[in-house]
């Protein structure tokens, strides 16, 4: 029995009670002190492919004008970044970001032999691993088995839990069923009364019990920490600003949560792609504008690191429908108070060079997840990340 | 070989989806060995939207007379984890692996690479003389016979990739070989060189003792206890060598072994959601509101027929396991049975514009009518708790049991429904 588990057990057989309240919190927080740092990472998943090039836009290439004769963005309503590049229209507060020096744009991220299939090119993203040694686990469920984590440590907005969250002995949590998760423990006869007898051992049904002891522990903490319930400013009303709204509520309550997870859905722009899309990138804009603004004001800001990315980019030649199809290559954006590199990390190729009519991938995504378990969380990525690549020097 | 009450659960629940009171009472070993082993699994007309074939898929086994053999081809399912979109190409998987399920690994395995489907999903229609695609060899190898680097090098994928060039299927989802596209040079495989056919090299594959060790361990692992016994997976392997991959054989040799019944083997696997469902709509005779309730009950757990994660298949065991799933499952008997109306929510499938509800409100989707009556007489004749939990209860549950008086009512059956030791066989 390793180290971890007997202190559990025996935490657990000398108090007898599943709910052994701060014992083990405690105990982290002691060890911890309150002085060192505490990196936080929000992780933002734009869900259905975001078209990169309608959101940071080459603004004087004519191959972008001529390829997507209805959904290309005129140059004059572009928010110009540099002589090159600029933003969407409706992106005005998150170029207020950029401006800040708070923002660094990757373009051309990607994988190689790159899926066009939702389902395969999420599932890759979300494991972190190599396309031909596809995985059961996420790389953030990863973290927290290589690193003993609870599954407080990283929680998703949401009612299920994405695959980038799952590990093998230990997940991470979906958040909004923290009440849920509560009310059921306590229906039926109180399965997890004090003074339980849980079976205790390597087995199947001990992992169970077990299992549901340390969900229980986990939403009591959440429940418990979750103290603020106010917006230190006026976050929009909307799915994604809400959501935001929620992890600055937790991360000012000094919720010792590692990492937040949240997807903002609906970028399969195949269809009449311009009002839909400039609509959702306007909310993410405006929200991701706030969180900041909320962060700051409370001083977390300079301890948080926030990663948008898509599951793949769009073709550069938009279809018959005022649309675009599945592509590849597409922009990441990491957000940040002491970025090492804030502005436009790489040019986008030149468009008259493509992989089959997408922008071809330059940098992998599992580059940026290393450097964030290395350079972010100070940790080895063994176990977590399974290649190895030279740190990029952004964070 | 006689076995009592708890080793005919334990069979039970192992090669079908539970015991009930009927069958233990009535069966004896040796029907249920000649039961247990048809020629063939039930005749099906299939539907033809994927969807409803989905829905289909878990309805067989909920209404089959013939468990065992239903439980089968679950297992196949898992083990050739294949993502499919086409119901037509999802059909004639499902007839290849009913045909051969209890048949010979060889033709299994033959049927299911030929399938329209595994060439769609794996590539093999891409793979051409002169432009290999490997995904489908390296695949074979890594996920479908030998197990990750054991017993094949990079080179013998590459080679192996050659001699399934020109695979084809047309409009029907037939296999035909495009001669033109077939790479007919020498190749070396495992060291030995030939012009080799895929055919050939299947036949290589499963000459190797890795082969019959890989899929031992995968039986072992679905049907025994996912903490592997070394010597049990060795007799399995043996049995299968000895046997040239009969299936029949080595499953009728594994329920014979008296460690199959061992009491460290009873209760110790985790249900996969499928089993999960199949095991109550069974007990409670449940009927679904609409059929495709029985699709969606395989979305909310994320265990859908043809859409496995990837190539690596579906979970098994505690990969189920995270805080949302465990409570969901013990809590699911509630939802079906409408006692509770908790809001779970289904995430809707990557491409789905926001606003769509297409399945993101669970209240008439999860509605099932389930048999209370049917119910209620069985467990007259066995008790639930006897069913269920073969002997192997907790103390936590048997303060719940046995804080329960008189007859059996609703409310403590959802109890009893709500332990762990129920997402347990």
């Amino acid at each position: 029995m390793d180290r971890r588990k007997f202190l559990k057990y025996s935490a657990l057989s000398s108090v007898g009670s599943a709910f052994v309240p701060n014992f083990l919190f405690g105990l982290n927080e002691k060890l911890e002190g309150s002085s060192l740092r505490k990196p936080k990472l929000v992780v933002i998943q734009l869900t259905g492919g975001n078209d990169g090039l309608n959101t940071v836009i080459p603004f004087r290439n004519d191959q972008y004008y001529r390829s997507r004769p209805t959904v290309a963005i005129p140059s004059n309503e572009i928010i110009r970044l540099d002589n090159e590049l600029g933003l969407n229209p409706k992106m005005e507060k998150f170029s207020r970001l950029f401006k800040e020096g708070y923002v660094s744009i990757i373009n051309s991220v990607g994988y190689p032999n790159q899926s066009r299939s939702h389902f395969a090119s999420m599932d890759i993203w979300h494991s972190g691993a190599d396309v031909n040694k596809q995985s059961k686990t996420g790389w953030i469920g990863n973290y927290l088995d290589v690193l003993d984590k609870k599954s407080h440590h990283a929680l998703e907005i949401n009612k299920q839990l994405s695959g980038s969250l799952k590990g093998e002995s230990i997940s991470g949590m979906a958040v909004q069923n923290v009440g849920r998760i509560q009310r059921i423990l306590h229906e039926h006869g109180g399965l997890l009364a004090q003074d339980e007898k849980f079976p205790v051992g390597e087995d199947n049904n001990s992992f169970l019990y077990q299992s549901l002891i340390d969900i229980n522990q986990s939403a009591d903490y959440i429940k418990e920490a979750h103290t603020i319930k106010t917006d230190n400013v006026d976050f929009p009303k909307t799915k994604i600003g809400e959501k935001l709204s929620t992890v600055s509520q937790l991360i000012r309550s000094g919720i010792d949560t590692e990492i937040y997870y949240l997807s903002l859905r609906g970028f399969d722009s195949h269809v009449n792609q311009r009002k839909s899309h400039d609509q959702l990138l306007d909310r993410y804009s405006s929200a991701i504008y706030h969180f900041v603004e909320s962060l700051k004001k409370s001083g977390h800001f300079k301890d948080t690191l926030i990663l948008t990315f898509s599951e793949f980019g769009r073709r550069v030649s938009e279809n018959g429908s005022k649309g675009t199809d599945h592509g590849k290559g597409n922009s990441v954006f990491i957000i940040g108070e002491n970025l090492k590199q804030p502005g436009f990390f790489n040019d986008y190729d030149d468009l008259n060079s493509l992989d089959n009519g997408d922008i071809p991938f330059k940098v992998d995504f599992k580059n940026i997840y290393s450097d964030i378990i290395r350079e972010w969380f100070e940790e080895s990525i063994k176990g977590i990340i399974f290649s190895r690549y030279k740190s990029l020097e952004i964070i | 070989m006689t076995l009592d009450d708890s080793d005919i659960i334990h069979l039970l629940n192992r090669f079908g989806f539970g015991a009930d009171a009927d069958s233990l009472i009535s069966y004896s070993a040796v029907r249920f060995q000649e039961q247990m082993f048809p020629k063939k699994g039930a005749e099906l007309n299939w539907t033809h939207d994927i969807g409803a074939l989905k829905a289909q898929s878990i309805q067989n086994m909920v209404l089959s007379e013939n468990a065992p053999y239903e439980k089968l081809v679950l297992f196949w399912h898992h083990y050739f984890a294949c993502i499919i979109d086409k119901s037509k190409h999802a059909i004639l998987f499902s007839e290849v692996i009913r045909k051969h399920a209890f048949g010979n690994f060889r033709d299994l395995l033959l049927g299911v690479s030929k399938s329209a489907a595994m060439l769609h999903f794996l590539n093999g229609k891409k793979n051409k003389a002169g432009s290999p695609n490997e995904n489908f060899a390296r695949e074979l190898c890594e996920i479908y016979t030998l197990g990750e680097g054991d017993g094949y090098s990079e080179r013998d994928v590459k080679e192996i990739a050659r001699c399934f060039t020109g695979w084809k299927y047309d409009d029907t989802g037939t296999f035909y070989l495009r001669e033109k596209q077939f790479d007919s040079g020498m190749k070396t495989v495992f060291g030995k060189s030939g012009r080799y056919t895929g055919e050939d090299v299947i036949e290589l594959i499963l000459s190797k003792p890795q082969c019959a060790n890989y899929l031992a361990e995968k039986i072992y692992t679905f049907f025994v206890n996912d903490r592997l016994s070394k010597k049990h997976v060795f007799e399995i392997r043996d049995c299968l060598m000895r046997t040239n991959y009969d299936l029949k054989e080595t499953f009728a040799y594994i329920i014979s072994m008296p460690w199959f019944y061992s009491d460290q083997n009873k209760m110790a696997l985790i249900k996969s959601p499928i089993e999960l469902i199949v095991g109550l709509g069974r007990t409670f005779r449940l009927k679904a509101a609409k059929e495709n309730n029985w699709f969606f009950v395989q979305k909310l757990l994320n265990h859908e027929f043809y859409k496995p994660k990837n190539v690596k298949g579906w979970p098994m065991g505690r990969e189920w396991i995270d805080s949302s799933s465990l409570t969901l499952r013990m809590h699911l008997p509630q939802l079906i049975f409408g006692t509770n109306d908790i809001d779970f929510e289904v995430e809707p499938d990557l491409d789905q514009s926001p606003g769509s509800n297409k399945f993101m409100y669970l209240k008439d989707r999860l509605k099932f009518k389930a048999d209370w009556n049917y119910f209620l007489d069985n467990s007259k004749k066995v008790s639930p708790e006897k069913l269920w939990f073969n002997n192997k209860a907790s103390d936590v549950a048997n303060r719940i049991i046995k804080g329960h008086k008189g007859a059996i009512s609703k409310e403590y059956v959802l109890d009893l429904l709500s332990l762990p030791e129920y997402q347990m066989h």
